[in-house]
């Protein structure tokens, strides 16, 4: 039985590992709490593994039990400052995530544009478009009404778009892309 | 292309733009590896020290019942030794029994007096005599089958006082009775309840015949002595300790068969 657990549970972390990972990236946008935020939420799993009910949806068991995770990590500093000054201080220091997470240029914009969400609109838009997910599935996870998610994903879509504007201004984009 | 067909351009890229360093997804298997591993350790010990917790606890509650056990054995034993035992000494208490005299050869009488005791016993009044007793009369328990009537009296001494001032020593009577056959029983209080009680006193020995019966009971706190005294029955005198640190001086006697006697005399001190 242990065998078993053990052996289906590094094949759930192999096939789900990398797309958690960088749920929680989004979210947090720093890399060794990330990696840390995601460990946690698989030792979760492994200790839940009796109580999975469903086990041909541990994509979306994972991906609830990473937003509790990070939830609580939030909470848990609540000093949510605290964790905007570590992750302002990553972004400026960006030479020491390099063993960690590499982020392409294009993809470092966007980031900074999350950055600017709150954090439930930063998730709901994560999920949603990044990640995929629909609106139901989006629901489920955050444990929300759907209808909370659509509102929510619109008001963050409307802020990143702004923020993205804002960002396009600074670096002078032509004006047919502002357009 | 507008601003929400190019975020949506930018967001569809962004999965690949960020890249979790190869290594770091092996380095983290391995950390959860560990961390598995730990706490398993951990729980395992945990419910080792559960087990240990519970083993310790019925081990203790084992060795509790084997002293209570032991305990109540030595209790029952102190009695049954000195019964079976044959030997020539029987202890209780300060008290020592030595059965060295030889096998009684008394004659003992008829207990002739029994009618005119019942007689004076007719308006008994035991509620009374309690209240003026300065032990606690013992009162048979049992329903006995006895075919016998029971007439019960109180004489009070010194005679010289009043029955219904006095407070202090008492002898209580019963009388089982019907035709020829008759039960005496005299309770009172000893009047060397204390030294008998108290091992610190002189030793108290007293010379029984060696034909008389220890009977065994399982109460420690009472010493029985059968004596058959041939055709005119059977007697018992039994020393038997209250709750108030008394002893209580009990003879029955009777010419009823021995085994109907002593559950008499069992009754009397089974409350």
């Amino acid at each position: 039985m242990g065998a078993i657990k053990d052996q289906q549970f590094f094949k759930w972390y192999e096939d789900y590992s990398l797309s958690i990972f960088k749920y929680i990236y989004a979210i947090v946008q720093e890399p060794q709490t990330a990696e840390d935020l995601m460990q946690e939420t698989f030792l979760k799993l492994y200790e839940k593994y009796g109580s999975i009910n469903d086990i041909h949806n541990v994509k979306n068991y994972l991906f609830r039990s990473a937003h509790n995770t990070t939830m609580d990590f939030f909470r848990k500093e609540s000093k949510i400052k605290k964790l905007l000054n570590v992750i302002k201080k990553e972004v400026d220091s960006y030479s020491s995530t390099e063993k960690i997470v590499e982020i392409k240029e294009e993809g470092r914009m966007i980031l900074k544009a999350l950055k600017q969400l709150k954090p439930s609109q930063r998730e709901v838009f994560v999920l949603r478009k990044i990640k995929g997910f629909s609106i139901k599935e989006t629901a489920e996870i955050l444990d929300w009404s759907e209808a909370k998610v659509k509102t929510t994903l619109h008001r963050a879509t409307n802020n990143l778009e702004k923020f993205l504007l804002m960002e396009d201004e600074t670096i002078e984009l032509p004006s047919i892309v502002r357009l | 292309m507008n601003c929400r067909q190019s975020l949506d351009y930018k967001l569809n890229g962004l999965e690949d733009e960020i890249i979790w360093v190869n290594e770091r997804k092996t380095i983290v298997e391995d950390r959860l590896r560990e961390k598995i591993a730990e706490n398993s350790k951990k729980k395992r010990t945990a419910i080792n020290w559960e087990w240990l917790k519970v083993s310790i606890s019925l081990v203790s509650v084992g060795l509790l019942c084997f002293v209570l056990i032991g305990n109540i054995s030595t209790k029952k034993n102190d009695f049954q030794e000195i019964y079976q035992a044959g030997s020539l000494y029987y202890k209780w208490y300060n008290l020592e029994l030595k059965p060295i005299l030889p096998p009684v050869n008394e004659k003992w009488g008829q207990f002739e007096s029994f009618p005119i005791m019942i007689k004076s016993y007719k308006n008994f009044d035991l509620v009374e005599s309690q209240k003026r007793a300065s032990y606690k009369i013992m009162r048979p328990t049992i329903d006995t089958n006895i075919p016998l009537e029971l007439s019960r009296g109180v004489v009070v001494y010194p005679t010289s006082l009043p029955a219904k001032k006095f407070k202090g020593p008492i002898t209580y009577w019963d009388i089982w009775h019907s035709g020829d056959k008759w039960v005496y029983a005299k309770q009172s209080l000893a009047e060397n309840s204390k030294q008998l009680l108290n091992e610190k006193e002189k030793k108290i020995t007293v010379e029984i015949h060696s034909n008389a019966k220890v009977i065994p009971f399982k109460d420690k706190n009472t010493i029985a002595i059968l004596m058959d005294l041939g055709e005119y029955g059977k007697r018992i005198n039994m020393y038997v300790k209250n709750k108030k640190d008394q002893v209580i001086n009990f003879e029955i006697r009777g010419n009823i068969n021995e085994e109907e006697l002593i559950k008499l005399a069992r009754s009397y001190n089974e409350e």
